[in-house]
């Protein structure tokens, strides 16, 4: 379970989140939209300390992860796989050594059985095993973004946390993705938290979805119920209406 | 209010904030360094991290190191017979220039090399990991990136510098020797005769001591300056840009300041070391 409690976050005065009261049940497909730049992004890297809320509470998996320190978050992180926007690769290593990076530093596998385990984590995000070898520069857009999750999932945790997934990627590229998303919840029982501004992958994935806008969570509702919404913020979203510029 | 007090306020400000900035710069870069030991001594050691890092630092390194350390060593061995000519000392010259060479010219000449062959590589490489996101999801699954980038790069700077500072001052020696021999018609028993005689011990402690420390300062400097960085190209540029002015700076003023401590405590030292 995930649960924010009055989490408030501002960069350099200005404010980003404002008093955020969110709770996300464990198993559930979460969407967090919201235009870019809102701190949809903000709000997924608290759960993983990779930044500090100013005010209120973060929870995560029954523990207030708020006044973690670095060292503490290192646990939350095993549990708590984040998939970057972008594939964040490490591109001086093979997508092998890529994958095989958290196995070797977190588990007593054998190399025979860390072998194993990549190639069951390509099979898993539909890259055959030959990719291993490869580097990830030789590789495409979408396959690296496929390794990234990949490499997320190796310590299987048991929330993923999705960061624009479908975001510079062509339809179809899109739509494996969204299989994909759906296929981990199923496969490996995890709670996926996703932010996005991607009204597709939003109907084809979600249980539940939010809007994010002016720093605070509009409306909380199924993604049926949040298309044909009357909250006058949720249909700017959904119609793509420019927000009406402010009275001078 | 005098004009001259009016002056003073208005550029008081300024002063104040740059040294502020610069306080607070060396603070954190101290806490940097404060971090990175501790990491060193915490299990896992990244071994094959450390040894490509070796590589790239070292290894790599030795061919710029082999030609400038030998015509550098040339270029002294000139310099020095020109001015030992005048009072026709030229016999003192081996020793002369060996000394000159393990005290400053040697650890400051590798150190400036590297600058700018390795401290920009490092720092180029971190910055863009940081900005492209890298360093985020080395934290994300559950490694210190302190750990597991910074730690292996300072050690095998600091490692690196070192035994470079040694091959470039062998280098330069010899290359200072063949010159004197080849074209300045010097007799080469005469050269390496006075070497022992006019080249103490604390000459070369002096030089090593300055080639651990400009190690330290240049691995400190350049892993700092890439992990800090915030922002798109333009930061990663902006970064390796301080990597290079910085070092150079902490190079000259930490040679400067040992020098000084080292002339001051040379007697003091040599009766108790040697």
């Amino acid at each position: 379970m995930i649960e924010f409690r009055d989490v408030w976050k501002s960069f350099g005065g200005h404010p980003v989140l404002q008093g955020i009261d969110l709770r996300i049940e464990p198993g559930e497909r979460f969407f967090i939209l919201g235009q870019t730049g809102v701190g949809k992004t903000v709000l997924i890297r608290l759960l993983v300390g990779l930044l500090r809320a100013d005010r209120g509470q973060v929870w995560v998996d029954g523990e207030k992860v708020t006044a973690f320190s670095e060292a503490q978050f290192m646990s939350v992180r095993r549990k708590c796989g984040m998939v970057f926007q972008f594939p964040t690769l490490f591109d001086s290593l093979t997508v092998f050594e890529n994958l095989a990076f958290a196995l070797r530093r977190h588990t007593d596998l054998s190399e025979e059985e860390i072998a194993a385990q990549v190639r069951e984590n390509l099979a898993l995000v539909h890259l055959p095993g030959d990719v291993a070898e490869r580097m990830p520069q030789e590789l495409s857009y979408g396959m690296q973004k496929r390794v990234g999750l990949a490499r997320t999932i190796a310590l299987r945790p048991r929330i993923l946390l999705y960061d624009e997934p479908t975001t510079g990627l062509d339809p179809f590229t899109a739509e494996q993705i969204n299989r994909l998303m759906l296929e981990m919840a199923e496969k490996l029982s995890v709670t996926s938290v996703v932010v996005s501004h991607d009204l597709i992958s939003m109907v084809r994935v979600a249980d539940r979805v939010t809007l994010l806008a002016d720093g605070r969570l509009v409306e909380v509702s199924r993604p049926e119920q949040f298309l044909h919404s009357a909250n006058p913020l949720v249909r700017q979203f959904v119609e793509g209406r420019a927000a009406p510029e402010a009275a001078p | 209010m005098t004009v001259l007090t009016r002056q003073v306020q208005r550029i008081r400000g300024p002063i104040e904030i740059g040294v502020m900035a610069f306080l607070r710069e060396i603070g954190a870069m101290a806490m940097f360094l404060a971090a990175t030991v501790r990491h060193i001594f915490k299990a896992p050691f990244e071994v094959q991290e450390m040894i490509l890092q070796m590589y790239q630092v070292g290894v790599r390194s030795v061919p710029i190191v082999l030609i400038s350390g030998f015509f550098v060593g040339g270029v002294v061995v000139i310099q020095f017979n020109y001015a030992l000519s005048l009072f026709g000392a030229e016999v003192y010259l081996g020793g002369i220039t060996t000394s000159g060479l393990l005290r400053e010219v040697g650890p400051v000449l590798v150190a400036i090399m590297i600058v700018g062959r390795v401290g920009a590589y490092i720092t180029a490489e971190l910055a863009t990991m940081k900005v492209t996101e890298q360093v985020d999801a080395i934290r994300c699954l559950g490694v210190n990136p302190v750990q597991f980038l910074v730690v292996p790069r300072f050690l095998a700077v600091s490692a690196m510098i070192f035994m470079l500072t040694i091959l470039g001052l062998l280098v330069a020696l010899l290359g200072g020797a063949l010159v004197g021999n080849l074209i300045l018609d010097i007799n080469l028993s005469f050269y390496f005769a006075n070497i022992r005689k006019l080249t103490a011990a604390w000459a070369l402690f002096t030089g090593m001591l300055k080639s651990i420390l400009f190690g330290i300062l240049l691995a400190t400097i350049a892993c700092y300056q890439g992990m800090k960085t915030e922002g798109g190209a333009e930061a990663v540029g902006q970064a390796v840009n301080r990597c290079l002015v910085h070092c150079s700076i902490a190079v000259f003023l930490a040679d400067y300041i040992i020098a000084s401590l080292a002339a001051l405590t040379y007697g003091l030292a040599e009766e108790i070391i040697f």
